[in-house]
């Protein structure tokens, strides 16, 4: 088990376990003290724990500090890893309900909204997992083609309709992959933030229109200072300084 | 100054008659609709100047429109423009919307003589609307202004000193102003002759300790002074003191440009000392914060009606007389229900008339944390009215806002008491759930996922050999069935060692009987003939036939004719070892050279 320099007080530090420091971290959000459990949850972050249950409770305690951005943030980080946590979808809807942008996204089509809704349900890991397992599937009932010719039409049926789970589900894979390395999600975490027209201040640039905490955006790409991004279903795009949002996936 | 009328509402009266049509005549117009003030009006600082000097041409455009449209200059005659500048001003009054427009022009003549600036027209609605031309009299350069009607030219000029021709004066409207109120400081040229060598140049005092604003549109009006007629032109600055006790204005300057032949001539005021009082301590508000003069104050919520936890825009606007540009924003009442976010502010200002006026606007998003009939509490502001030497307070009215339950959100439970009745379940408040306990472990995270792993995509790939493997046998099992020169080709070596190994505990005539077997099946498989009725000479035909090699023939018959030594004559036990081993040997090469054969 790992260990981990957790500072309980401004003068005293010991090594814990992440269990101990979560323990740790969970009483002082239960005392009130949201501060402390913030700093306790941010190290363990920090010390490469990658939990959905760490990224939860850092959500809540950003939230009882008034931090929507943050608070955000870390919902959509427990998002990823566990997105059938009921506890958090809700914390996450009640989040985004009191964000001050309302980024509705648009109706993408019934392909793209069945990825979506793939999305929704597994992990990354999982359904790489499951199309591994389709594939192994599909592999058998080509076995079964091959040495049993009497269930050859039934096995040449299955083959078909895992064959389009699969197509399905790699193209799902591919886009969240892609989307993970090109257009990788992002969440404003400064109170209010101008988009500007160019990667520079403005004295150079125009501000196109204001961001505030909590926004969802898609990060395009980076320069210096600078990252440009789009607000998901609309065209709107600019440049924001790179301190005022945080990548959701943190890796 | 001189205004210019439109054409309909010109009026002249020189007889009574004349004066009672135009009584009737008026009388009509009021109650039409053109009867109305004219949308446009021009007016000139000036209508004498030098052939050097500028003539200031305000136009103004008033009316409800949207946008105010820009007034027509194609007749300007003799001048040209150097410079404009616009100012708009939009004001609605019990829902009454007017617009005015405010063009400046500064006009430089081109001839001297009587020159006139043409009718300036202005399209609303497709009708026009036209002033009257302006007469201006333009002299040559250096000539001494005078006003018409103080002009004789039978009498002379009286005789000026120097330091007469030129002077410049400095003053303020209130010497003793309390802290932030405003005074007016008054810059005033003198001049009994126009600049000859271009316009002067002012440098006013650099009003430390005061917040300053100048007013644009400097006055002009002659003043006579020891029986000569000068053109005043006042250039006038609203002061607002910043700090208390006696503050003194350094001068003000002016640099007329000279000639060649004479220097330019420097100007500079007296100092103005203004005493400034400090606010009263009796009775000032706790919410006070440093405003000064007359204002009002009045909200507003962008909807009346709206959703939970959705922004609505609040407006606070102040408007009135004073520093309208440093107002602090308003203290908001505390209000748990509401979330507040950060303001901003616009200024609209308005000191044309020589005081400050205007108004300042906060506008901030506000978010309803609760459902149901909400009030926005009342705004305070409290500033000093110097005029009445007292603090006020006023206030803004309560805003009703009706907010409404989110639909997207599940709807309330409903919960059946004993007495079998259905209540609906009121939701008091929506709180996120609460932390996590620690779960059994903790994930250590991973830089990549599943995905993104090597190990992962070869495990996709060792399936495809799986089936590839089973197609292959499947293939070579159905050929061994169908195709028995196959089979015989593919079991032969088996079939022959396995005579072999069979005969390894016989004696020695059996092994050598058991050589000969093995060897003839194999060759006969091989070559998918029958064994039974096949010679040695047969044999070696077939083998020449299938073009293997001669030194493998010689071989099959050198082996052949032991064999039958062996069967036939008497043989050692390690002379018959020897011919297994040789058969075996045989048979492994055969079988490679066979093997090389086929895929030639």
């Amino acid at each position: 088990m790992m260990g981990l320099l957790v500072t309980v007080s401004a003068v005293s530090a010991q090594a814990v376990s992440p269990t101990e420091a979560m323990t740790a971290g969970n009483q002082s959000y239960e005392a009130g003290n949201y501060a402390q459990a913030v700093e306790i949850y941010e190290t363990m972050v920090a010390a490469g724990i990658q939990d959905s249950t760490l990224y939860y409770n850092l959500g809540n305690a950003y939230f009882k500090q008034g931090q929507l951005g943050k608070a955000i943030l870390n919902y959509r980080r427990a998002y990823r890893l566990d997105p059938r946590d009921v506890d958090n979808n809700v914390n996450l809807a009640l989040a985004r309900s009191q964000a001050l942008d309302k980024l509705d996204t648009a109706n993408d089509g019934a392909v793209t909204n069945f990825v979506k809704a793939a999305e929704d349900w597994l992990t990354l890991d999982e359904a790489s997992m499951l199309a591994l397992g389709l594939w192994l599937l599909l592999c058998g009932l080509a076995i079964v083609a091959i040495l049993l010719p009497r269930f050859r039409q039934v096995s040449l049926w299955a083959m078909a309709v895992v064959g389009l789970f699969l197509i399905v589900g790699l193209i799902s894979i591919a886009n969240r992959l892609y989307n993970d390395y090109a257009y990788p999600p992002a969440v404003v975490v400064a109170e209010q933030v101008s988009v500007m027209s160019g990667p520079g201040g403005a004295d150079q640039y125009v501000v196109e229109f204001d961001l505030h905490t909590g926004a969802e955006v898609t990060q395009l790409e980076s320069h210096d200072n600078w990252r440009r991004v789009s607000l998901p279903g609309h065209d709107f795009q600019g440049w924001i300084s790179a301190d005022a949002l945080e990548l959701v996936n943190p890796n | 100054m001189t205004n210019a009328t439109p054409h309909n509402i010109k009026k002249k009266s020189n007889t009574l008659t004349v004066a009672m049509l135009l009584v009737g005549l008026l009388s009509i117009l009021l109650t039409s609709p053109i009867s109305a003030q004219s949308p446009i009006t021009a007016r000139v600082d000036r209508n004498t100047l030098t052939i050097d000097e500028q003539v200031v041409l305000t136009v103004t455009v008033t009316g409800d429109f949207l946008k105010i449209p820009q007034p027509d200059l194609a007749n300007l005659g003799e001048f040209i423009v150097v410079s404009s500048s616009t100012s708009t001003q939009v004001s609605i009054v019990n829902g009454q919307m007017t617009s005015q427009g405010v063009y400046l022009y500064r006009l430089q003549p081109l001839h001297e003589g009587a020159v006139e600036i043409g009718s300036i027209g202005v399209n609303i609605d497709g009708q026009l609307y036209q002033t009257d031309p302006i007469q201006l009299e333009v002299f040559a350069g250096g000539t001494p202004i005078q006003p018409p009607s103080q002009t004789n030219p039978d009498t002379d000029a009286p005789t000026l000193s120097p330091g007469e021709e030129f002077f410049v004066k400095a003053q303020v409207d209130n010497p003793n102003p309390f802290l932030g109120q405003q005074i007016i400081y008054t810059f005033q040229i003198y001049q009994a002759s126009g600049f000859a060598f271009g316009q002067p140049d002012y440098t006013p005092p650099p009003f430390t300790d005061f917040w300053s604003q100048e007013i644009i549109a400097p006055l002009h009006h002659p003043e006579e002074i020891n029986g000569i007629t000068y053109m005043v032109t006042e250039i006038m600055t609203a002061l607002f003191p910043a700090n208390l006790g006696t503050i003194t204005i350094e001068p003000a300057s002016l640099v007329i440009p000279g000639s060649l032949l004479s220097p330019d001539i420097r100007l500079e005021t007296e100092p103005v000392t203004v005493e400034v009082k400090s606010l009263p301590e009796q009775g000032k508000p706790e919410d006070f914060s440093g405003a000064v003069g007359q204002y009002s104050i009045n909200a507003n919520l962008s909807d009346s009606e709206v959703v939970i936890n959705h922004p609505l825009t609040l407006r606070v606007t102040i408007e009135g007389t004073g520093n309208i540009q440093t107002l602090a924003e308003p203290v908001l009442p505390e209000m748990d229900k509401w979330r507040m976010f950060e303001s901003k502010s616009f200024t609209d200002i308005d000191a044309s008339n020589g005081r400050m006026t205007g108004t300042r606007t906060f506008e901030r998003l506000v978010v309803p944390g609760q459902a149901g009939e909400l009030t926005f509490e009342p705004i305070s502001f409290s500033y000093y009215d110097p005029d009445a030497q007292a603090y006020n307070t006023i206030s803004t009215e309560p805003i009703p806002v009706t907010v409404l339950p989110d639909d997207s959100q599940p709807a309330l439970p409903t919960v059946v008491d004993f007495n079998d009745e259905e209540q609906t379940v009121n939701l008091l408040a929506s709180d996120i759930r609460h932390i996590k306990p620690v779960p059994a472990s903790l994930n250590v995270g991973t830089a990549l996922s599943v995905a993104g792993q090597v190990v992962y995509w070869m495990a996709w790939i060792v399936p495809l050999f799986l089936v590839a493997g089973v197609q292959i046998w499947q293939h070579r099992q159905q050929r061994l069935q169908k195709d028995p020169a196959f089979a015989r080709d593919q079991r032969a070596k088996r079939q022959a060692l396995t005579i072999l190994d069979e005969a390894k505990t016989a004696g020695s005539k059996e092994q050598a009987a058991a050589a000969g077997r093995a060897l003839l099946g194999y060759l006969s498989d091989k070559l998918n003939k029958p064994t039974a009725g096949l010679t040695t000479g047969g044999l070696i035909r077939l083998l020449r036939e299938s073009r293997l090699q001669t030194r493998h023939i010689e071989r099959i018959e050198a082996l052949l004719h032991q064999i039958d030594i062996g069967r036939f004559a008497p043989i050692s036990a390690g002379d018959a070892e020897s011919i297994i081993v040789e058969t075996r040997r045989l048979i492994d090469d055969l079988e490679k050279s066979f093997s090389r054969q086929r895929k030639r």
